[in-house]
């Protein structure tokens, strides 16, 4: 309670009143916030472009016991991403990123693996927006994972029996994202071997040397590892996520290998 | 909580459908209301219903307005080879103050949002392409078109959306500048607004 300081994405804002500003921020140290901006909209606002969707600042706020909204007393720019975001296409995906982190993390719960991981993706994104279907997957998976939501990997799902070793065909994926062995396996599909280790390297690998190796295999074993990632994403949220619909109208899908929200 | 008979409640969560307005403002205002003369009461609910019988977008501008088209696009002393295209009617009407523009506008009655779900789709977009065309416009040819939409990230990737399907037409795209409000100090101003100030810097 009372002031704090602490680096912050700014991930949506919206009007309020005549010129003020909410803007719903990503924390380091106090998790995802919503704050009131007085006077953000002037012309000659104190926060200038510090509150544009994505930008990362140096954020102070005051906090009262038992109101849900904050107090923004000042917005520091410490890397903009305005120019990332200037077309259709890196927009979507950073939107759908920020409503990500939006649903999955729970209000004022600070949660500094959850912001490292989105500064890292925003500037990620905004770095290798060719890469952003790679790059979005990598987010869903993240988030689903800090959020815990995303199974454990290593293990068959049904009968907890480590997963994996020199045969992929021994892992199959069900239709609800989940991974299961050969006799656990039900209406699922097997995955390669590949699509596995792919999957597997989320663990230890950042963004960008991630969205590398996802390039590297096979566009069939693309789609099987980001259909998982949306499918997991869906079952969660219960709903398709509300930008998703541009990521997927805006980014070329390449055939097989594209987002293909079905 | 209070409970306020139906009619009251009824007229609270009208007010509250307004954008910018919560719960408090809302009773603030049927409490109001409820202090209002018959006679008052009565020309406020003309005043609106006259707004949604008579005010009409234009056809060719989408501009809000009582006659049809609206009296910008029916004008013989604009510029018909220049056109403006903003994000909202009031947009249009702090261009129009500056009284140094005097070209045509287009209104797009939104901009591209995927939180919100607002794609191309949803901006009013199909009739500005023909626009451009002489046999579409008093004959003559659109030779400039001004990008008004806002100076923040939604306004950026709109604008840059409409340049790509305007660019290939062959028509000079423009984009106002972005940079630092008049009578403001460099001392207090942010570091992406300089960056645009100083990459739209023109020579004197
Ligand atoms: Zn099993
Ligand atoms: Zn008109």
């Amino acid at each position: 309670m009372g002031l704090v300081e602490t680096e912050a994405v700014v991930l949506h804002t919206h009007k309020l009143a005549e010129a003020d500003k909410i803007a719903v921020c990503m924390t380091e140290s106090a998790g995802l916030i919503r704050g009131v901006a007085h006077g953000a909209r002037r012309l000659k606002s104190r926060f200038g472009a510090a509150l544009e969707p994505f930008t990362l600042v140096n954020l102070t706020f005051f906090e009262k016991e038992a109101r849900e909204l904050v107090t923004i007393k000042s917005a520091e720019i410490i890397k903009s991403y305005f120019d990332a975001a200037r077309d259709v296409e890196g927009l979507a995906a950073l939107e759908y990123l920020a409503e990500l982190v939006r649903e999955f993390a729970p209000p004022h719960q600070p949660d500094p693996k959850l912001f490292r991981m989105l500064r890292a993706c925003v500037d990620a994104l905004a770095k290798e927006p060719e890469n952003s279907r790679a790059l979005l997957s990598y987010c869903e998976l993240w988030v689903l994972k800090l959020a815990g939501f995303l199974p454990d990997y290593r293990v068959c799902a049904g009968c907890g029996k480590p997963l994996g070793g020199a045969q992929g065909g021994d892992v199959h994926v069900g239709p609800e994202g989940v991974l299961r062995c050969r006799i656990c396996r039900q209406a699922g599909q097997a995955i390669s071997a590949e699509a596995y280790r792919l999957l597997s390297a989320i663990r230890v690998s950042g963004p960008c040397v991630w969205s590398r190796s996802y390039f590297a295999v096979s566009a069939r074993d693309q789609q099987t590892v980001s259909e998982m990632a949306q499918r997991l994403v869906r079952r969660v949220l219960e709903r398709e996520p509300k930008s998703g619909k541009l990521v997927q109208a805006e980014r070329p899908t390449d055939g097989p290998a594209g987002l293909g929200r079905a | 909580m209070l409970e306020y008979s139906e009619p009251v409640t009824k007229l609270i969560d009208e007010f509250k459908r307004l954008p910018g307005i919560g719960q408090k403002t809302a009773q603030r205002l049927a409490f109001h209301v409820l202090r209002m003369t018959q006679e008052e009461v009565g020309r406020f609910v003309e005043a609106m219903e006259d707004v949604k019988r008579k005010i009409v977008m234009c056809t060719v501008c989408n501009n809000l307005t009582d006659v049809e088209p609206c009296r910008f696009c029916s004008s013989t002393s604009r510029d018909r080879s220049i056109i403006c295209v903003v994000e909202e009617p009031y947009n249009l009407v702090a261009v129009e103050k500056t009284r140094s523009y005097n070209g045509l506008y287009h209104v797009l009655h939104g901009a591209l949002s995927p939180i919100r779900g607002l794609g191309p789709e949803d901006l009013r977009l199909a009739n500005l392409l023909p626009r451009l065309r002489p046999e579409n416009n008093d004959g003559v040819e659109v030779r400039e078109v001004i990008l008004a939409t806002n100076p923040n990230t939604e306004g950026e990737a709109t604008a840059s959306y409409v340049s790509r399907l305007l660019k290939p037409l062959g028509v000079r795209v423009t984009r106002i500048a972005m940079g630092m409000p008049v009578g403001s100090d460099l001392e207090y101003v942010d570091e992406v607004t300089m960056d645009k100030a100083l990459a739209n810097r023109h020579e004197i």
